[in-house]
């Protein structure tokens, strides 16, 4: 800002001083701490190096969803599937209300997982940033081995079958429908999942 | 340029587009909790935008405040058009005009009768005293400004040449109306002087008659700029000068100056951006500040010139 600068510039460098100009008597809230943490999230995602041509095409189709008039009513539906999983699960559990994702709610030990198998690459992360599902919810594996032998409730999304299937916490299968074709309900799919849990 | 999401510029950025949601357009208030969840949502959907591809602070920054500004706008116009009250979200202290009109009335063309709903009877009455300060201040006034004021209400409803429709059906809400009106308004008080072959000596006369009354969205500057405040908002400088200056040089003017998140002190200690802007890590403090000095002034007179043309 301690620049001299010619008389017949300050007038454009007092245009774009004042461009950002805010109410003289009204403050604005503080920038909630949720969406830091998840801007924080989102720039790393941006370095990630993307490895498969199916990021692209299933980034871009849930960015047309969201971006689609159903998309309020879709992320509302979402909103209130995976509140109620967390009271199914945990029906003691409080969440954090100042958090948009819940964080710290309750732990992943005691808490329902989605795996996903085979997934596209970046796809849990695109799921993460663009979802509202707990954090750390989420893990990825190449193949279905080893996920039935897992503790705890669990959703296992398997993209070599094209199934989801809901997996109680004494390991019984309480679910199982076939993927649609269409990326853009996904989210409502895992949802409706973890809602059988 | 990756953005670099460092927590001082994103509270600028909060706080910038927050007030965005909450005032879009003089004249418009919304609550501090929608303002809020727009802000929020805003911020999340334009950062997932940055996973497509490049982006600068500055760019991020526009994007977000054109988008907050233009969803709060979308939010008011439904809330008002599902209760059928165009006051709804009116800030009660904008003395400016009694009452909102119903835009959607305003905006109804018949393909045979234009522009007949009841609602533009009201519109004159609404607009005159605006339109009539505004023309005072230029010199204007008595059956002069009454013949200038009646060529603007026309102006409103007449089709553009490059098929975007007539300049009513631009707004989202009724407020923008009054600065769609002011701009109107300044073109003509141009053209009126031009017609009475005094503009010679009037402020801001451009080189083409057709660039100052053919193209209200020209960046033809007046003096009277506080006539269309949506102007000089980051969103709409952004948007005028964009391919002007380099990505180097936004972040060069928007770290200094729009988010005055750093001094030129700042700058030239920092190694890496005296790196980027072509400086070598030898140089002394002295040397940078005289190449950083150097290459403000070049951009303020690039974005200068092209404001004013």
């Amino acid at each position: 800002m301690n620049l001299d600068l010619p008389h017949h510039l300050h007038a454009t460098r007092d245009l774009l001083t004042a461009s950002m100009r805010t109410h003289s008597s009204e403050q604005a809230p503080a920038l909630p701490a949720a969406l830091l943490e998840d801007l924080t999230r989102s720039v790393s995602i941006q370095s990630t190096e993307v490895r498969e041509s199916h990021f692209a095409v299933l980034f871009a189709s849930l960015r047309s969803m969201m971006g689609s008039s159903t998309f309020g009513s879709a992320a509302a539906a979402i909103m209130v599937l995976a509140v109620a999983s967390t009271v199914v699960l945990r029906p003691d559990a409080t969440t954090n209300k100042d958090t948009f994702r819940g964080a710290n709610a309750y732990s992943a030990a005691d808490s329902a997982q989605v795996i996903l198998v085979a997934a596209p690459a970046g796809l849990q992360r695109v799921l993460e940033v663009t979802t509202d599902f707990e954090d750390g919810i989420f893990s990825s594996t190449a193949t279905i081995d080893g996920t039935t032998d897992l503790k705890g409730a669990r959703v296992i999304v398997d993209f070599n079958a094209g199934t989801i299937t809901s997996i109680n916490a004494t390991g019984e299968s309480v679910y199982q429908a076939e993927l649609s074709e269409s990326t853009s309900g996904l989210s409502l799919e895992i949802a409706s999942a973890l809602t059988r849990l | 340029m990756s953005p670099t999401f460092n927590e001082q510029h994103l509270e600028k950025c909060w706080n910038a587009c927050w007030n965005r949601a909450r005032r879009p357009v003089e004249g418009v208030l919304v609550s501090e909790d929608q303002a809020s969840k727009i802000a929020e949502q805003v911020i999340r959907n334009m950062a997932i935008d940055c996973l497509d591809g490049p982006e600068s602070e500055a760019d991020f920054t526009a994007k977000v405040l054109e988008e907050a500004s233009s969803a709060t706008r979308s939010v008011v116009a439904d809330q008002r058009r599902s209760i059928s009250d165009p006051q709804v979200h009116h800030d009660p202290e904008d003395r400016r005009y009694d009452q909102n009109l119903d835009l959607d009335r305003l905006k109804k063309h018949d393909p045979e009768h234009g522009f007949q709903d009841r609602e533009w009877n009201r519109l004159p009455d609404l607009l005159r005293p605006l339109a009539f300060a505004t023309l005072s201040r230029k010199g204007i006034k008595g059956p002069d400004a009454e013949d200038v004021f009646i060529d603007t209400l026309a102006e409103l409803v007449r089709e553009r040449e490059d098929g975007r429709g007539a300049p009513i059906m631009d707004p989202t809400v009724f407020e923008e109306i009054v600065p769609l009106h002011a701009r109107i308004v300044g073109f003509r008080a141009v053209d009126w002087y031009r017609r009475r072959g005094t503009l010679k000596n009037q402020p801001n006369n451009g080189d083409s008659l057709d660039a100052l009354t053919d193209n209200p969205d020209g960046p033809v500057q007046f003096e009277d700029t506080s006539a269309d405040p949506e102007r000089t908002t980051f969103e709409s400088i952004y948007d005028e000068c964009k391919d002007v200056l380099s990505p180097a040089e936004w972040d060069l003017i928007f770290r200094l100056y729009v988010a005055q998140s750093h001094t030129i002190q700042d700058l030239i200690k920092d190694d890496g951006f005296c790196l980027r802007a072509g400086i070598k890590a030898s140089a002394s403090g002295s040397t940078r500040r005289r190449v950083l000095a150097a290459q403000v002034e070049a951009v303020l007179e690039k974005m200068k010139e092209h404001l004013e043309n």
